[in-house]
């Protein structure tokens, strides 16, 4: 795909039809968390946007968030907007090395200065000069604040790329920070998750390309299309913890019978991920489907927040007052869900009709 | 492996009846917004739509909604970056709106509250190509008799 040509022309010129591209656009609007009325603006923004450059920056990590998204499943929508964009440069998917590919590196920041995408995962450390991790002879430090300078936006990819994650756990030896450490004149979009859900990171992407700006976002920079409620507000198990039932051990009855694990230690009430939702292994399950607690591993410092089986310090009755007013004065759990639910689409819609074409073409 | 199908171990949710489902609080409440959208399309022409791929329903739930809105008159199957099911339920002005990707996996699944799916109506942008192949097709034979 030339850099001037739009996803449209991709998809027709792969035999889509015009009905198979709205298909697509349905994917992508259930991706955004967008209602279906949007399909319409996303496909007429699609049709004019144009190939974005990425460059991807791994930094101090285990290189598990680019794990969560190369191992989603394909062909997936995933796979279609990696299809779109130019991967330009990433440590373990690039064909090339040494020198060659940082060559690449800096021909992508001298040619598309202030247009490209710099995503980063791993945490970046400070101590001793940031000899603990280099690359290329580089301190990650280093190539962070030369690689940020063009960057339309920066996407921190992953617990350790935007609170430090684990490398910044006690007694964070390596002085490890995250990007929002270093970097303040630029965007920066946080997709917490150790890793993060696949479709979260193709999702804010699936974003900036139909929208042409990033997605509104929350106190800790995360969007809150897919960060905007707790694990604990979008669970199946409400309902349970509603009524007051809870499993009190793992092979207890109430966790035969899929009672709430709030007892267990489930970090869900105070954990703003999308996995309720949007889950793993291609929708099958999430760990609170699966029988354990959340580990809360999309929030700031979560390793060092104590044991992941003690119960979360707030009572019951103040979590119930900080939920969706429905909940509160006690109607059915399934009525929060819809009122939840419509609430963050009817924001999100909002947000994004503002944009127009002519704002993508500015 | 190609996929978590070809790991061997099955996942099994709580038996579910098949003619029988419990009517839980997520059914009632979602049905009750099926009810109110139903209504808004026949006083303001209002199109609605419920992404049921993204709410958070407990086992049972999902084929509970299903069964209960049934299955209507019309169906229609197309296949475009991988199976698109839609049909009209039982009650006329809903539809539900299965997408698949080529791998077979749920994309996106929407109920929607309207007189037809606009997926449904062909594309303005395909009746062009089509329009055009054909008047190509007739210019080919013509120059063909000459």
């Amino acid at each position: 795909m030339s850099e001037d040509q739009t996803l449209a022309k991709l998809l027709l010129e792969q035999g889509v039809s015009r009905r198979g591209f709205l298909k697509f656009c349905a994917g992508l609007a259930t991706m955004m968390a967008l209602p279906a009325s949007m399909i319409p603006t996303i496909a007429e923004a699609l049709e004019n946007a144009k190939r974005p450059s990425v460059i991807w920056l791994s930094f101090q990590e285990c290189t598990g968030c680019t794990e969560s998204l190369t191992r989603s499943h394909s062909p997936t929508l995933e796979s279609l907007i990696f299809d779109v964009i130019s991967l330009d440069y990433h440590h373990t998917l690039q064909a090339c090395a040494g020198h060659f590919a940082e060559h690449i590196r800096t021909e992508v920041i001298e040619k598309h200065f202030g247009k490209y995408i710099v995503i980063v995962d791993g945490s970046i450390p400070l101590k001793d000069g940031g000899v603990y991790s280099t690359i290329a002879g580089m301190t990650n430090l280093d190539i962070l604040k030369e690689t940020a300078k063009g960057a339309a936006a920066i996407i921190a990819v992953g617990t350790c790329a935007t609170y430090g994650g684990l490398p910044h756990a006690n007694p964070n030896p390596t002085g490890a920070v995250a990007v929002s450490d270093i970097i303040k004149d630029k965007p920066i979009i946080n997709i917490p998750g150790c890793p993060p859900i696949p479709v979260v990171i193709t999702g804010v992407l699936a974003h900036f390309l139909t929208f042409g700006k990033i997605p509104e976002l929350d106190s800790l920079g995360r969007p809150l299309s897919f960060y905007g409620d707790s694990i604990h507000d979008r669970c199946y198990r409400r309902p349970f913890y509603d009524q007051g039932k809870f499993a009190k051990t793992f092979d207890d009855e109430g966790a035969r019978k899929g009672w709430c694990l709030y007892e267990l230690g489930c970090k869900g009430p105070i954990t703003h991920n999308a996995c309720a939702t949007e889950k793993w292994n291609q929708g099958t399950s999430f760990p609170i489907q699966s029988g354990h607690g959340c580990l809360g591993c999309s929030e700031p410092d979560f390793w060092d927040a104590g044991s992941f089986y003690k119960p979360v310090p707030t009572s019951p009755s103040d979590i119930a007052s900080n939920v969706a007013p429905a909940v509160a004065v006690g109607a059915a759990a399934g009525i929060a869900i819809g009122l939840s639910n419509r609430l963050k689409k009817a924001h999100a819609a909002k947000q994004h009709k503002k944009v127009t074409n002519d704002d993508l073409q500015s | 492996m190609d996929g978590i199908t070809d790991i061997p171990i099955m996942v099994k949710y709580s038996e579910v009846n098949d003619t029988e489902y419990e009517v839980t609080d997520n059914v009632r409440a979602l049905l009750t917004e099926i009810s109110s959208m139903l209504a808004a399309l026949i006083n303001d022409d209002k199109i609605d739509s419920i992404d049921i791929h993204s709410l958070p329903l407990l086992p049972g739930e999902h084929e509970a909604i299903q069964s209960i809105l049934g299955q209507g008159e019309i169906n229609a199957n197309f296949n475009s970056l991988g199976s698109t099911t839609i049909y009209e339920t039982a009650l006329a002005g809903v539809w539900w709106v299965t997408h698949n990707n080529e791998n077979d996996d749920c994309i996106a699944e929407t109920i929607e509250i309207t007189t037809i799916p606009a997926i449904l109506e062909s594309q303005l942008a395909d009746i062009e190509v089509a329009c055009e192949a054909l008047q190509e097709q007739l210019n080919d034979w013509d120059t063909e008799q000459q």
